[in-house]
């Protein structure tokens, strides 16, 4: 018994004290040294951090009023996103799951954008949008080409949303497929003799029984467009005169470009207890009206 | 039998991480060979750079070899560099662009004023890197920056004098208009254009320069009201008004590509894009002159000249490879022959008075005829604090964007140098 017992441990020690370690080092230990900067003044590379208390923290409420645009243009940012992108990607969904030629084709073709890392087409949507867009302006006569893209601050926002559904919906589409076909076909067929038409089946049938992919997919859009940092990177840096400036790339100037650490570190903080309250409360209320079938 | 070899898994897991964290970065030879790290962000040098350090570990000093780290361009070197500090890797020698970027590494300073080449450099040169009384860093060579031009466009408009005023400089953006030219490129949408070498003139032309920075730092001036600042109104309006559509979209590769087409006739830019414009297009005359920001020719026809970057000799690197790190930095600018062929080989104006290098191209030779003739302004923006310049760039999008007004940009601007200073 005694000796069942210690095997018992030393097979979760083996197989879990690796990854517990190494999570630890990187991301734990990372953690509460981020904590402990947040109430400094460091500057990222000196050998001293002088202890300022809340300083920090004051100055984000009281003397910073980019971190207040930042965070609403990251939730604006955020509900659009979450919206089209699981709007487009449901739509996707339904579409390839239907006996439609190329159907396969199609999913693979769908979900490209997303194995292309974010920085990179950042950077291909960039020339897109000042070089490909004004010279497409200079053929065709359509005022859609011959926006300032990038160059203020409407067009930025629009060009970020545009970038980033393209690059998420194929991997929502993914999720929402998987669903779609793990429905029961029992039940569906059931419904078509009761007579149930192309709407009411999918809003009776088919939402109700594809929730859990839902509760998931937002919760990755949530998460994924809160934390935006790369495709914004490459595509705006946040410009023009930082109307595009997402909370994770305000964190990002703070702390390495203006190289006030400490404040960054503070500002980074905050930021994981938003994320973290709003995410959970999301997945909370999704989880609600999930139904077992 | 079967709990031994578990009892011995375990201790190859857990032993795993400790021999991924010990891996070191510690490279000394055991054989009396020294490596020096060297860090810089000249990326164009790349080849030439390489192959005059293998120059001089086979012919002058074979105890020597280099680890050759050129990072630059879009990499963001500056975060590059900080990472290598904080991953304990950090180079022996590196560089920063002036006293401002040198004050957060100012742990692993070297004072260098004892060396041979402190007397022989331009007093300039020096005094953009000596804090309190002491050289900490080695200038190498000068840059200058200013309104790129092409001559063949201006000769096909009739313009024969360079505008030596701002209102001179107004009339030829209006002949250049009239003959059917766009007259700039502005590089609206490139924070260093703006937030470097545009608000480095405002500075550059005060009386004082040094005294106006230290006076921000002391919060006894402002910009907000200065007059020098305030003509940067007129000069940022009179771009825009002669300038390309969608200016808050032109990246300098959208300049180059705009000059070179003849989609425009100038555009602010600086001796580092005159071998990109020569491959391009060999068969344009090319030329710079400075940017006249005010009425007054004596103080506004000078080129902004300074040192681009000040090589940095690491406190913390040993005894031994901090020595044969000021050896190699001595002989990289000695005045016997072997400076004037790396300067040529990386068309570089020397920042010595006794090295004379006559292969330059037709843009560096202007920036050097003003040097010669002394008509420059310094370059100021190696001291701004760090995150200003971004600031600065930000400030000046949303004066253009109509977002506020140039006296509300200026009275951000001051508030911003508060926060940012160090």
């Amino acid at each position: 018994m005694v000796r069942n017992r210690t095997n018992e441990l030393l097979n979760d020690v083996a197989f879990l004290g690796p990854a517990v370690i190494l999570f630890t080092m990187i991301v734990v230990a990372s953690f509460f040294l981020g904590i402990y900067y947040a109430f400094t003044d460091w500057n990222g590379i000196s050998l001293t951090a002088g202890w300022v208390g809340l300083d920090n923290f004051r100055t984000i409420f009281t003397d910073d009023r980019q971190v207040g645009y930042s965070a609403l243009f990251t939730l604006r940012l955020t509900l659009t996103a979450v919206v089209l992108s699981n709007v487009i990607g449901l739509g996707l969904a339904l579409i390839v799951t239907r006996a439609i030629k190329f159907a396969n084709g199609f999913r693979a073709i769908f979900f490209l954008p997303n194995v292309i890392g974010g920085i990179i087409l950042g950077f291909i949507w960039r020339f897109i949008f000042t070089g490909a867009f004004p010279a497409l302006g200079q053929l065709i006569p359509l005022e859609f080409f011959r926006l300032p893209w990038l160059g203020d601050a409407f067009t930025g926002f629009w060009a970020i949303i545009i970038v980033f559904t393209w690059r998420t919906t194929g991997y929502l589409m993914v999720i929402y497929v998987a669903s779609i076909l793990a429905i029961d076909y029992a039940l569906i067929e059931s419904a078509q003799i009761d007579g149930a038409s192309g709407p009411q089946m999918f809003r009776n049938i088919i939402l109700p029984l594809i929730a859990p992919a839902i509760t998931i997919c937002l919760f990755l859009m949530l998460s994924w467009s809160t934390k935006i940092f790369d495709v914004i990177f490459s595509l705006t840096r946040g410009g023009p005169f930082k109307s595009t400036e997402a909370f994770a790339l305000n964190i990002y100037f703070e702390a390495f470009q203006a190289n006030n650490y400490g404040l960054g570190s503070a500002k980074a903080i905050l930021f994981f207890v938003v994320v973290g309250i709003v995410t959970l409360v999301q997945v909370s209320i999704t989880k609600r009206w999930e139904i077992e079938s | 039998m079967k709990r031994f070899f578990m009892i011995a898994l375990v201790m190859v897991m857990l032993m795993a991480p400790m021999v991924f964290a010990g891996g070191g970065q510690e490279q000394t030879a055991a054989d009396g060979l020294t490596s020096l790290h060297v860090f810089h962000f000249k990326v164009p040098w790349i080849n030439e750079w390489n192959a005059m350090t293998d120059r001089y570990a086979a012919e002058v000093n074979p105890e020597v070899s280099f680890n050759n780290e050129i990072r630059g361009g879009g990499a963001q070197w500056m975060t590059i560099l900080r990472s290598k500090f904080a991953a304990n890797s950090a180079p022996d020698i590196f560089i920063v662009e002036g006293v401002g970027q040198a004050a957060q590494f100012s742990d692993f300073l070297t004072d260098l004023s004892d060396e041979s080449w402190v007397s022989r450099a331009l007093p300039f040169a020096l005094e953009g890197m000596t804090i309190d009384g002491q050289v900490m860093g080695m200038p190498m060579g000068l840059e200058s920056y200013g309104y790129i031009y092409n001559k063949d466009i201006f000769a096909d408009t009739g313009i024969t004098q360079l505008p030596r005023t701002f209102d001179e400089l107004a009339a030829v953006a209006q002949q250049l208009e009239d003959a059917g030219y766009t007259a700039f490129s502005t590089g609206f949408g490139e924070w260093w254009v703006m937030g470097l070498h545009l608000m480095n003139l405002a500075f550059a032309h005060q009386p004082d320069p040094q005294g106006f920075v230290d006076g921000l730092n002391a919060g006894t001036v402002t910009m907000a009201g200065n007059p020098y600042f305030m003509q940067l109104k007129n000069l940022i309006d009179l771009n825009v008004r002669y300038g390309e559509s969608n200016p808050l979209t032109t990246d300098n590769r959208r300049q180059t590509q705009d000059i070179l087409n003849g989609d425009a006739a100038m555009i602010q830019q600086g001796v580092w894009r005159e071998s990109q414009l020569l491959a391009a297009d060999p068969d344009t005359n090319w030329g710079m002159m400075p940017i006249p920001l005010t009425n007054d020719p004596a103080e506004a026809y000078r080129m902004p000249t300074g040192v681009p970057f000040y090589w940095i000799v690491n406190s913390g690197a040993s005894e031994r490879t901090q020595r044969e790190a000021r050896a190699f930095l001595d002989w990289l600018v000695r005045p016997d022959g072997t400076a004037q062929q790396n300067f040529s080989d990386f068309n570089f104006i020397p920042a010595f008075g006794d090295i004379a290098v006559d292969t330059l191209g037709p843009i560096s030779q202007d920036g050097l005829t003003a040097a010669a003739e002394e008509r420059t302004v310094p370059w100021i923006f190696g001291q701004f604090p760090d995150g200003i310049p971004q600031e600065f760039a930000d400030g000046i999008q949303a004066y253009i964007a109509g977002r506020q007004t140039w006296e509300q940009t200026l009275q951000e601007f001051d508030r911003q140098w508060q926060r940012l200073k160090n």
